[in-house]
């Protein structure tokens, strides 16, 4: 067992300290594995400052911050608490990468469930990144704009409340009492708050990390080895195109501050409907997050999510794009 | 906390992995490659990414000597203890090695003909890029038409089409002004557009640069009966699709929106008599005449060459979405 670590740490510290020499041997491999490896590398580059940065706020926020400043951000009352949980956002704009970390900290340390929610799905959607880089992309037809960000906050609201009413019991993965315990227990030992974070932060990365980058092979696979063309013929129509949008928002996994570009490239072949359907529906939930969300919910309350999710999209971004889009 | 475990290998393979992500950032930024993976404006937020990275493999190191003699100390983890079977940590590991493996051991390339094939060419940039792209229609019938459709939503914009220029429409000769607006009717969608094609319009030779490729594209395409005729000067790579004829290959580049997973291919096609001899992915830059040709039941531009000149393929070779005055496009 040690061998091998050992083995294995020999060759990678010998090809850190030169990657040509591992470069140079150059093996043959067709097109669609260099595509691949293009396509994986940039997603996970993308996603990587996002993700440490969300990890980090978490990590900080859960070391330094005391859990009462959390009860007493969200207010009591679970209308106004919905509503604050949309805005959320605009004072910490993270993408989904960095939010489910940190949200998963702040439900732990007494966030309310349903604002949590929230929170996940319309903070990646509502903030000043996501708007302008949506604004920059639809700079022909700024309605998309607002349709946007009022659709994100009008699906969060009722899945909001529909959680606050009708869920129960806890979906968590990790039992609240487990992680209050822990976080009660005094470090007295040698364990300082700096490096008590560091720990944290670095657990976090490899926790939330690895569905990430799963996410992230998935949707490279999808992108190097399916010809989007494919993609655009399967679905068209008035439903099917909302339909259609929905699974490829879900593939492709973009990040929110860049969907909208992709969303603007299909201006011509797709309703705005749809498209709304695409910008609204990808942040919430994708491939890359779903995995990711699996990490703090329990596969049930995520199944539970995704199916809300769906109908509210589908049937706002429809009536939208029928009578305020076109 | 019942339990003792020797948490000493975790250490050290987070440790490793986290330095090689880093090693792999500070690797393509010293081969000055980082722009095939992200566009710039991303890059600064990879490299603190880099240095958190390297933060986070410095700490591990630090706790596995700290703590590793004396085998496991107490971890103030909460909840995000490793799992214990070896199987899945060597497969969640595993899953942090892949993007070092392919990333160390696959040569870095600039996406061509490959990623093409799978994303698909745009040849008709105006019809992707905007939505409505604007009917060219009989001279006389413009005026009324074309702001007739926003006018609901957008009452202010009926000023603004017949208006933007307001010191130019007063003062200069009515006349050459009346034929260039009939020349790029406009609405509310392809204004900055219009501008821009009456700017360039008095030119012979119209270059197109990296900066704002796309938008220039974009305004050729909506334009292009008044263009024909004209020199185009273009840069971009070879590619082909089967059902081109012998002597066709279309010119293009990759445009980026954030990272490569969201590029799209833009191109014009082109028309040379020895273009067979090219190479795909060869990259050239081309003096060719605008005209228009039917491809796949669409009219679109097409280059016929006059000169062709093949190029070392330029360091930044994708296209980025252009955000500032349209003005500048414009100037020499």
């Amino acid at each position: 067992m040690n061998a091998t670590f050992g083995i294995v740490i020999a060759f990678i510290v010998l090809f850190s300290l030169n990657p040509s020499l591992i470069s140079n041997l150059s093996f043959t491999v067709g097109p669609e594995v260099h595509t691949f490896k293009t396509m994986l590398i940039s997603i996970v580059l993308e996603a990587l400052p996002f993700l440490l940065l969300g990890v980090f706020v978490s990590s900080f926020m859960h070391v330094f911050i005391p859990e009462a400043w959390f009860r007493k951000m969200i207010p009591r009352n679970p209308y106004l608490g919905v509503l604050v949980a949309c805005l959320l956002g605009i004072v910490f704009p993270i993408c989904e990468c960095g939010l489910i970390p940190i949200v998963r900290r702040l439900v732990s340390k007494g966030m309310p469930l349903y604002a949590g929610v929230v929170f996940i799905l319309v903070g990646p959607i509502v903030n000043p990144i996501v708007f302008s880089a949506t604004f920059n992309a639809f700079r022909t037809k700024p309605e998309m704009v607002y349709a946007r960000m009022g659709l994100a906050i009008a699906v969060g609201a009722v899945i909001g409340l529909i959680i606050y009413y009708f869920v129960k019991i806890n979906p968590i993965r990790i039992s609240r009492e487990s992680i209050n315990n822990a976080s009660t227990h005094t470090h007295s030992h040698s364990c300082s708050r700096f490096v008590e974070m560091l720990e944290h932060a670095g657990g976090e990365f490899f926790d939330m990390g690895k569905f990430l980058i799963f996410g992230s092979l998935i949707t490279a696979a999808i992108q190097a080895f399916v010809p989007r063309s494919d993609l655009v013929n399967i679905g068209q129509g008035e439903f099917g195109s909302h339909f259609f949008m929905m699974g490829f928002a879900f593939i492709l996994s973009l990040c929110s501050t860049s969907d909208a570009f992709v969303a603007s490239s299909f201006a011509s072949t797709f309703s705005a409907g749809s498209l709304l359907t695409f910008l609204v529906f990808g942040p919430m939930l994708d491939f890359k997050s779903t995995l990711m969300l699996l990490s703090l919910f329990k596969i049930k309350f995520v199944l539970f999510l995704a199916g809300l999710i769906a109908i509210t999209v589908f049937i706002g971004a429809w009536m939208l794009g029928n009578h305020y889009l076109n | 906390m019942e339990e003792r475990r020797n948490l000493l290998p975790h250490y050290l393979i987070r440790a490793t992995l986290l330095g090689c992500f880093s090693l792999y950032i500070v690797h393509l930024v010293k081969a000055d490659k980082l722009q095939y993976y992200i566009v710039p404006r991303m890059i600064p937020y990879v490299k603190y990414g880099a240095m958190a990275l390297f933060l986070l493999a410095g700490f591990y190191l630090f706790i596995a000597v700290q703590r590793g003699g004396s085998g496991a100390e107490e971890d103030c983890d909460c909840g995000h203890e490793p799992p214990r079977s070896i199987l899945r940590n060597g497969m969640i590991y595993g899953l942090f090695a892949i993007p070092l493996l392919l990333g160390f051991m696959l040569p870095d390339r600039i996406m061509g003909s490959e990623v093409v094939a799978v994303k698909g060419m745009n040849l008709n940039v105006a019809t992707v890029t905007q939505r409505p792209s604007i009917p060219v229609q009989p001279v006389d019938a413009i005026e009324p038409v074309t702001t007739s459709e926003p006018l609901g939503e957008m009452p202010n914009n009926n000023l603004d089409t017949t208006a933007s220029d307001p010191k130019d429409v007063v003062e200069a000769q009515p006349s050459a002004h009346d034929e260039l607006d009939k020349l790029f009717p406009a609405d509310e969608f392809s204004i900055d557009y219009a501008e821009l094609g009456k700017k360039l319009y008095k030119r012979d030779v119209i270059p197109i640069k990296t900066v704002g490729f796309l938008e220039m594209l974009t305004m050729l395409d909506l334009f292009k009966e008044n263009f024909i005729g004209k020199e185009i000067v273009i840069s971009g790579f070879v590619y082909r699709e089967n059902d081109m004829k012998k002597d066709q290959f279309v010119v293009s580049r990759m445009a980026m929106q954030c990272c490569s997973a969201d590029a799209m291919p833009y191109g014009f096609l082109v028309k040379s008599a020895n273009g067979a001899t090219l190479k795909k992915d060869t990259w050239i830059t081309m003096t060719g005449k605008l005209s228009t040709v039917n491809y796949r039941g669409n009219d679109i531009i097409q280059l016929e060459a006059k000169k062709i000149t093949v190029i070392k393929a330029p360091n930044d070779p994708y296209v980025y979405p252009y955000y500032d005055d349209f003005d500048e496009l414009a100037k020499e």
